[in-house]
């Protein structure tokens, strides 16, 4: 997890521990980020970590998530993987 | 290398057979752009493509196809007939896909301009056929994707939902093929499932192993704001999973055995039995937890099918294998020959031998054929070629192949492509008259011919390119020759030895210097890489009617068909692709020219006689040439005939390199164990040649 000024990136690969260390992390910081970029290096871990995602651009439309935005996620080790995330 | 690495060499080299399949069938579709299935393998490859480049995050490359992929899309589900112009633009789409992706993989960061400009054309492509401006192609695009996903998970109509997973089973139904079923699962987990050690992504894990597509649709519409949002429970209300796999339906029912029953719903999908126009959409075609009849397997064939159905192997793990096989061989021959074993008189013990002959034979033979690919891949390809140059030239031109079946060492395919692309550019550009009016003039039709083909002749596999063109003229070609210098004018040649000119470094009889051919070098890489896999070249030509060339190639690079000769007691192979005949010369055909050396006058030729032993510094009794054999063999400069005590046998041999000490003898091009455990030497009769050059001239 890296902060740059308001933009956050995190890393895909989360497990569930994780994305629930995650979710309390930036549950009081969601107001000063504008962006959350994605690293996709490595593989997805818990489907949780789609739904936080998905949780925190419903809080803050204005959000920046371009991995969500981009309603795919292709890997060897799922197919492909199709979610929407607007109301 | 690491997992990450490997997958990705796996997708580089999955994604250069899409490309390079696109790129045949493109030209393919050209020809008959009515044939909308072939649009359709086409529009699969592009979808793959797209799927594969974003995983490896090649944004630039999955920008680019995901956009040509709409394009197909829109003539595929219309099946509006394709402006020749656009057909140009698809043909020069698959072009910028195979630059793009080399730019992708050595992470160049310019891309070509033809990407700009042809990504350009396709999005106004596609805003003309969609109706909205190409500035907002992109976006519409989403947009409107993202409505018809609202309006399948969060507004709720059932029908519209059902119609997106139908699209996607359409698109997995055009793939199916003997051997693998279509399944749809909903799952519907509930909030707890974590805690119960459950998550979507097991099971999709669990059934992308046997899966060769695996398409999920994530319900979101109950994801809560994060105020009330809790990561360990699950709000992803549904997830739609659309699987074709070779697993039956009791296998996946097992994968989802420790979920409720009403958390999964499996339901095998009838081959070819959806229709995907929304309004045509019915709830029939689906039949829950029903097992139904499989209709008959679709012909076609897929790269993903084929991918699954097959074993990639690293062709250094055949060569290893090739390798132990003939030393299989070696051993056995050696068993077989060998005196002291053949003088048991044991008849379980011969016929223990005879059954290890034939299975080292039969392993042998399947080796062998582990290598062997048909040549159709490179014809294919070649249809570009064609296309291309006569594009170029403006000379309507069509391609005929037969014989595209042949087998062909595999090593061999890949160092042929280039020789053939000079072939026929050569054919199209100089071979073919200049224009329709000349061919008319000739009696000929307007449209020019060029036909390629493949076929087995004594032992070798002959690929040739033929053109109904002007044919070579001799008159011609001498003339050029003697002005070059590359012969004097007092030599009598065949007519096969004045068109054999033609391919000789720095040769061109051609006025015109075009970006395609008659640089002269062309067919000299021709003639050079041939030579590197140990075939050789033959033109036939005839004025008025047309030229064939000929690669005359050996069936593998891995065993040489020879002729075992013995001169001072040593054994030598002499490759049997070069051998014209042998025979014992009369005494009184056999001349002697002062300090010019030794020749054998044949049917009113003059061929120089080399001795084997000369050439090996071998120790041994000088033998008149008429008490030995004369092996005439074909070289680059001309017959010459191999003076050896006798000949042995003919037999295939497995090649051996000699490594760099021996590397330096250039009239050796390899070794070979025989079965009786000798070693024998290759003869590189290329090399022959210019030792006599030094005696005789």
């Amino acid at each position: 997890m890296e902060f740059d000024g308001d933009v956050l990136t995190i890393d895909m690969s989360m497990s569930m521990e994780e994305v629930t260390e995650f979710e309390k992390f930036i549950r009081p910081r969601i107001d000063y980020i504008k962006t959350i970029e994605v690293e996709e290096d490595s593989a997805l871990k818990s489907s949780a970590f789609i739904a936080l995602l998905v949780s925190l651009k419903r809080t803050k439309p204005e959000l920046k998530i371009p991995f969500l935005e981009k309603e795919l996620l292709t890997s060897k080790k799922y197919g492909s993987i199709h979610w929407i995330c607007h109301d | 290398m690491t997992k990450q690495e490997q997958v990705k060499a796996i997708f580089i080299e999955e994604a250069g057979e899409i490309i390079e399949k696109l790129d045949i069938d493109i030209i393919r579709f050209e020809e008959n752009c009515s044939d909308f299935s072939l649009l359709n393998e086409i529009f699969r490859g592009v979808h793959t493509l797209k799927g594969n480049a974003n995983a490896f995050n090649f944004t630039r490359l999955g920008e680019f196809v995901h956009h040509f992929e709409d394009v197909l899309d829109y003539y595929r589900s219309t099946q509006e007939n394709i402006e020749e112009h656009n057909l140009e633009l698809f043909v020069g789409s698959v072009d910028v896909i195979k630059e793009v992706m080399i730019c992708e993989l050595d992470v160049v960061d310019t891309l070509p301009q033809s990407y700009h400009v042809c990504l350009e054309k396709i999005k106004n492509l596609i805003s003309i056929k969609k109706n909205i401006p190409a500035c907002e192609v992109e976006q519409k695009e989403s947009v409107s994707e993202l409505n018809d996903l609202a309006l399948e998970f969060g507004l709720g109509c059932v029908e519209q939902q059902q119609n997106f997973i139908n699209r996607s089973i359409k698109d997995a139904q055009e793939m199916q093929s003997e051997g693998f079923d279509l399944y749809k699962i909903d799952l519907t987990l509930d909030t707890d499932c974590y805690k119960r050690g459950f998550d979507y992504l097991l099971f999709l894990n669990m059934l992308v192993q046997k899966a060769i597509l695996l398409e999920s649709f994530f319900n979101m519409q109950g994801i809560v704001e994060i105020a009330n949002f809790k990561s360990d429970e699950n709000y992803i209300g549904k997830v739609f999973i659309v699987v074709l796999t070779s697993i039956s339906t009791s296998e996946v029912e097992e994968i989802f055995e420790f979920l409720f029953d009403d958390e999964y719903e499996i339901n095998l999908i009838e081959p070819q039995a959806i229709e995907v126009k929304k309004e045509e959409f019915t709830k029939e075609v689906v039949k829950p937890s029903v097992k139904v009849a499989k209709a008959a397997p679709q012909t076609t064939m897929l790269n993903v099918m084929s991918s699954k159905s097959t074993i990639r192997i690293d062709t250094l793990k055949l060569d290893e294998l090739f390798d132990s096989v003939g030393e299989l061989v070696i051993a056995q021959n050696f068993i077989a020959q060998n005196e002291k074993i053949s003088s048991i008189e044991d008849e379980s013990i011969n016929r223990a031998i005879e059954t290890l002959s034939k299975i080292t034979k039969k392993i042998q033979d399947r080796v062998m054929s582990l290598r062997m690919v048909a040549i159709k891949d490179t014809f294919d390809k070649m249809r570009r070629v064609v296309r291309d140059t006569s594009k170029k030239t403006g000379k309507e031109v069509h391609l005929i192949v037969e014989g595209e079946d042949t087998e062909i060492d595999k090593t061999m395919i890949d160092s042929l492509s280039d020789p053939l692309i000079h072939i026929i550019r050569n054919a199209i550009d100089h071979g073919l008259e200049f224009d329709a009016d000349e061919r008319l003039k000739a009696g000929k039709s307007t449209d020019g011919a060029v036909t390629l083909k493949a076929f087995h002749k004594s032992g070798s596999i002959v690929i040739s390119v033929s053109d109904d063109g002007r044919g070579i003229n001799k008159e011609k070609v001498l003339a050029k020759a003697i002005e070059r210098g590359v012969i004097s004018g007092d030599e009598n040649l065949t007519d096969s030895q004045i068109f054999a000119l033609i391919i000789q470094p720095g040769f061109s009889t051609t006025e015109n210097v075009s970006d395609l051919s008659g640089r002269g070098v062309g067919l000299d890489v021709v003639k050079t890489s041939i030579e590197k896999l140990r075939g050789k070249v033959e033109i036939d030509s005839k004025e008025g009617e047309g030229t064939t060339l000929s690669m005359i190639l050996p069936l593998t690079l891995a065993i040489i068909d020879g002729m075992l000769v013995r001169t001072a007691g040593e054994i030598y192979i002499i490759p049997t692709l070069s051998i014209v005949e042998s025979f014992r010369p009369e005494k009184e055909i056999v001349n002697v020219f002062k300090e010019k050396g030794e020749f054998v006058s044949l049917r009113g030729q003059y061929i120089p006689i080399m001795r084997l032993s000369e050439v090996f510094n071998l120790n041994t009794k000088r033998i008149e040439p008429w008490e030995g054999i004369l092996v005439c063999v074909e070289t680059e400069g001309g017959r010459i005939a191999i003076l050896v005590d006798e000949l042995v046998s003919r037999q295939q041999v497995v090649i051996k390199t000699l490594g760099k000490a021996l590397s330096i003898l250039k009239e050796i091009s390899g070794g070979a164990i025989l079965g009786n455990g000798d070693i024998a030497l290759i003869l590189n009769v290329e090399e022959l040649r210019p030792l006599v050059k030094v005696s005789h001239v």
